[in-house]
């Protein structure tokens, strides 16, 4: 028992090394000491005039801190929404992405990077991510019921138009250029991280993984599936709480970073393997393991080679052979 | 009278009914069984009194509130359900299992306080299970995953336990092990207990009345030597039932075989 206590404390502060670890990585090299000396400085007094040279205070303050701290909300908000998912569907197979976000938010990505140049990607991507949960919500609907293997088909069916929408418009995008801004923008990247995206996704990832924090014994339940009828539980009312606020979340992660694979179906996994499967702690470690991993993968994306690598593939390369190794060596993966 | 069922009419779509005139009346501290063939209408009724299926004509009241206007959270708070077909999820530890009886309580973002999991500990025990606390649920036997059920009903504290063939996927010890803990749990907590039953001779053995059920109607209703003789028994499962007197015990076996 003492022994899961501690790992437990672990994997919920893994954030806070990561964090500054991230902070010292980059190609322009600022001292550790420095660093710490600079982030105590603007902590006391924001305003201060800045004592270090300035290019240390344009990479910090410009470019590192708003990529880490959006890699930190991007990696809580897939993890923590997959685990939900999971929870109220039952099946530890589920994803982040099962009711159509990544191809609805792909294609409102597509059609403004193909047509509609002069407008912002974000919020059109974010609208058609949420667009695409509300179609397969609504689609699943019979009779004010909405049953989860029904969600689940709505879900492909909708994964399977909007892709279907993302191949017409890569088809007829006739400059090469814009074909490649669309195939980097689906494989994911938080380089283009800047203080606007946190401004702008910060408040609903924030509220969103609040809501499912309160909501996190309640999920236990859920996972019950028709049976927390019987318990008192307003079933479809608190399901679709749930859909709504991982949609909310994922729709604003995937906006601002593409479509980033496996964070949403693994970290909960690799959780539940280590501590259980009891969504009241299960939930608040999605949220820091999940922020931990997207922030080292994304380390590894910007300083693995003197280029870019999408961090969607480091995230999948990466995750992928780890879980075989959790699965094989736990022997079932936590959900038996 | 705790359960009240009035002249039920119930179907599921706008085709025939699938439970017709169907009145009972459940006291506390008594159980009651309901028998009949595959089809009969039996969990239909359970459903029907626990209000996840909401009659077409007639009503349940269940201490008195009509349980199809109730809402979930209510209707929780005194009514236990025990699921035939309980699909295990996630592998949650057994305690953890029997404080969801407590969803009914907190509010929508709460979470069991410690008064919640000392009830669900005190419902374990109640059981007998008290041992299998910190036990992964999905990795207990059938029997044991029973017993936690059971108390994840009784750790909603309700007036009524509805149990659906709890003794479906049971040994023949555990069978007898878990209806009677259920009679004694009937009386010592004055419940009311109403369960669906496909072996006649458990009935005859656990319960105060039997409910005969036959095509969606209640065909025999009274005590087990009233309502278990080979007439009616024979009739219901279209086949023929001997009844046997042996050491005051009622022994029904196929008819086809004389003992």
């Amino acid at each position: 028992m003492n022994r899961r206590r501690v790992l437990v404390a672990t994997l919920a502060l893994l954030p806070v090394p990561a964090f500054f670890l991230s902070l010292f990585l980059g190609s322009y090299r600022i001292p550790p000491a420095e660093i710490f000396f600079m982030l105590a400085t603007k902590m006391v007094n924001p305003f201060t005039q800045s004592p270090w040279p300035e290019v240390y205070g344009v990479v910090l303050f410009d470019i590192r801190l708003p990529r880490v701290i959006l890699a930190m909300l991007v990696g809580l908000a897939l993890a923590v929404s997959g685990a939900s998912l999971q929870a109220i569907f039952r099946n530890p197979l589920v994803d982040t992405y099962i009711l159509g976000i990544s191809s609805g938010a792909a294609f409102g990505a597509a059609i403004t990077l193909a047509f509609l140049p002069e407008i912002a990607v974000q919020p059109v991507a974010f609208f058609f991510g949420l667009l695409a949960v509300m179609l397969a919500y609504s689609m699943a609907k019979v009779r004010g019921e909405v049953s989860t293997v029904s969600l689940i088909l709505a879900g492909i069916i909708v994964t399977a138009f909007f892709s279907a929408m993302v191949s017409l418009v890569k088809f007829l995008v006739t400059d090469p250029h814009q074909l490649a801004g669309i195939v980097y923008w689906l494989m994911g990247s938080l380089s283009l991280a800047s203080w606007k995206y946190v401004v702008q996704v910060s408040p609903l990832i924030l509220c969103g993984s609040l809501f499912l924090f309160l909501m996190r014994w309640r999920l236990n339940i859920l996972s019950m599936g028709e049976e927390a009828k019987l318990l008192g539980v307003d079933v479809n009312r608190e399901r679709f709480l749930v859909i709504v606020a991982t949609a909310v979340m994922t729709a604003a992660a995937v906006s601002v970073a593409g479509i980033i694979g496996w964070v949403g179906l693994i970290i909960p996994h690799i959780i539940r393997m280590a501590v259980g499967a009891d969504n009241k702690v299960l939930i608040p470690l999605s949220m820091s393991v999940g922020a931990a991993f997207l922030l080292l993968a994304d380390d590894l994306a910007r300083s693995l080679t003197s280029y870019e690598i999408p961090v969607g593939i480091i995230t999948t390369l990466g995750g992928a052979p780890f879980f075989i190794y959790l699965l094989r060596k736990t022997g079932g993966g936590g959900w038996r | 009278m705790i359960v009240l069922v009035r002249d039920l009419c119930f179907s599921y779509g706008a085709g025939a009914f699938q439970l017709e005139d169907i009145n009972l009346e459940v006291r506390a501290g008594e159980v009651v069984t309901l028998l009949g063939p595959n089809g009969s209408g039996k969990t239909t009724l359970l459903y029907c009194i626990a209000g996840l299926y909401r009659p077409q004509r007639g009503q349940v009241l269940v201490d008195g509130k009509e349980v199809s206007k109730l809402p979930r959270r209510e209707a929780a708070k005194i009514i236990g359900f025990v699921p035939q077909d309980h699909h295990p999820s996630f592998p949650y530890l057994s305690l953890d299992v029997v404080a969801m009886g407590r969803a009914a309580h907190p509010g929508l973002l709460g979470s069991p306080n410690r008064r919640d999991l000392e009830i669900a500990r005190r419902a374990l025990e109640a059981v007998g299970a008290f041992h299998l606390a910190d036990r992964i649920y999905t990795q207990v036997s059938g029997g044991e995953r029973q017993l936690i059920l059971i108390a994840r009903a009784l750790a909603q504290e309700p007036k009524v336990l509805l149990l659906d063939e709890p003794t479906a996927h049971l040994d023949f010890k555990n069978q007898v092990h878990v209806l009677s803990l259920v009679r004694q749990l009937v009386s010592s907590r004055r419940l009311a207990a109403i369960i669906t039953l496909h072996d006649p001779n458990l009935a005859s053995m656990f319960s105060d009345r039997i409910a005969i059920m036959g095509e969606g109607r209640i065909v025999a209703l009274g005590s087990p030597e009233e309502v278990l003789v080979p007439e009616i028994l024979s009739r219901v499962y279209a086949f023929p039932v001997n009844v046997h007197k042996i050491n005051g015990l009622n022994l029904i076996t196929p008819g086809f075989k004389e003992l």
